[in-house]
């Protein structure tokens, strides 16, 4: 990493090849297409209370793969996306952002080319936007209008945990992390770090009372 | 939610969405939330409306709705799709979602009623769950109405009400005739009839009470 003011004094050229070797190593770290997709759809079908035991690509897999992304509001999306970063890997030229489009399009899931998403990703609705250098581990929930990106001038974004659930129309800022299994009220700004197995609600998001906590905690358990 | 109910919510699952056939059977007729849906629209754009038949002339209103507003349009592909739905036409009715989803982010899902007269000012809604939603209620963008973690049970949202820019109501909470909810609330509550609530989780900071109806439709 470079210090904001060799940054400046680099030229443009140079500039942009050194974020492409960023965007280069983090490629290097995101999961495979089958992997990822088997893990997200995992994910989807236990909230409907369905299982799938598969361990590989099948055909059957595959076939379930075609009925949740007409089913499901936002599934077809994400196949988009994890297609788009497999492209990515293998240098393929021009289709990648065409796939971000369509999944813009159908979903309106706006997914920055340096997030690292784990396989295991759900998204009820779609209509979320994720940027910056920021990681999302698996069986991670996010539901709509959620927006997890930047603040002005620094390009680290947050890191979020296992298990962590995302309410509707949060927004998590800048380089924080959000722990293991916490969850984060609808309409909360996350600005600061949240502890694991937390629920954190209001603007700036601030930790429920240990009472209601305890209950959440139970429910959150059970649900991964 | 103890984990009990969580697991039991888990089983009813597949009842729920047997269920699902009864409630289609309760949401309105076509044209009836159609033509509804067109007055509404037309009186806040100030168009007047002059029968309350399927005519030719309201048909064309309907288009010229279609094709100037952000929303009406989605509206119109929703009613249609819980017709399609009821008469058991296979595909189309899921197509249709996804098209309304592509033309003003409006995702409705299956088991929600809308009855007839509702004003979408620019789309980007998301609405599920078991609920319930009555004529004359106006949502702005960005609202979601919508579930808590394990529990089906969605908002009823009762005529006449508002839901603010951003307004999040979720779980089985009722919203009264004529209440208004700010922008960016979270309802997690009943709100009463005639009743402003903002703030999050939501409070009322207004009470107004009027027994008489709205007069003119909201907008």
């Amino acid at each position: 990493m470079l210090s904001d003011n060799t940054k400046k004094s680099l030229d443009p050229k140079l500039k942009k090849r050194i974020r492409r070797a960023m965007l280069r190593e983090r490629l290097a770290e995101m999961p495979g297409f089958r992997k990822a997709v088997l893990a997200d759809l995992r994910v989807l079908a236990s909230s409907w209370d369905e299982r799938i035991d598969n361990e590989t690509f099948t055909a059957s897999v595959i076939w379930k793969t075609i009925v949740y992304c007409w089913e499901t509001d936002a599934f077809l999306a994400l196949v988009l996306y994890r297609l788009r970063v497999s492209m990515m890997r293998r240098r393929i030229p021009f289709l990648p952002r065409l796939m971000d489009k369509l999944s813009m399009m159908v979903a309106q899931v706006c997914i920055g080319d340096p997030v690292i998403i784990y396989p295991g990703l759900r998204l009820p609705h779609g209509q979320v936007v994720i940027d910056g250098a920021t990681i999302i581990q698996s069986k991670v929930r996010i539901r709509p209008f959620v927006t997890i990106g930047l603040r002005e001038g620094n390009y680290q974004g947050p890191t979020i945990e296992r298990g962590a659930s995302i309410g509707t129309g949060a927004r998590v800022i800048g380089p924080v992390t959000l722990g293991r299994n916490c969850s984060v009220g609808a309409n909360a700004v996350v600005v600061k770090n949240v502890p694991a197995n937390t629920t954190v609600v209001g603007i700036p998001a601030r930790p429920l009372e240990k009472g209601k906590q305890s209950e959440n905690l139970e429910q959150q358990n059970d649900i991964d | 939610m103890t984990s009990t109910e969580w697991t039991r919510y888990k089983q009813n699952r597949r009842e729920q969405l047997a269920q699902l056939g009864l409630r289609i059977a309760e949401m309105p007729g076509f044209r009836e939330a159609v033509l509804a849906d067109m007055r509404i629209e037309a009186a806040y754009r100030g168009i007047p409306v002059g029968d309350r038949e399927f005519s030719i002339r309201n048909i064309r209103l309907m288009m010229f709705l279609c094709w100037e507003t952000d929303a009406f349009f989605a509206l119109l592909l929703y009613r249609l799709r819980t017709s399609l739905r009821r008469r058991r036409v296979p595909v189309l009715p899921r197509l249709l979602d996804k098209l309304s989803m592509m033309i003003a982010q409006v995702c409705i899902g299956d088991p929600v009623i809308i009855h007839p007269g509702v004003l979408l000012p620019h789309g980007q809604v998301v609405i599920d769950g078991l609920t319930v939603i009555h004529s004359k209620v106006v949502v702005r963008p960005f609202a979601a109405i919508g579930l808590l973690e394990g529990n089906y049970q969605g908002p009823t949202i009762e005529s006449g009400a508002m839901i603010g820019l951003g307004a999040k109501v979720l779980g089985p909470v009722t919203l009264g005739q004529n209440c208004k909810i700010g922008a960016n609330a979270v309802v997690l509550a009943n709100v009463g009839a005639n009743a402003t609530a903002v703030g999050m989780p939501a409070r009322t900071v207004k009470q107004e009470n009027r027994n008489s109806a709205r007069e003119k439709p909201p907008g």
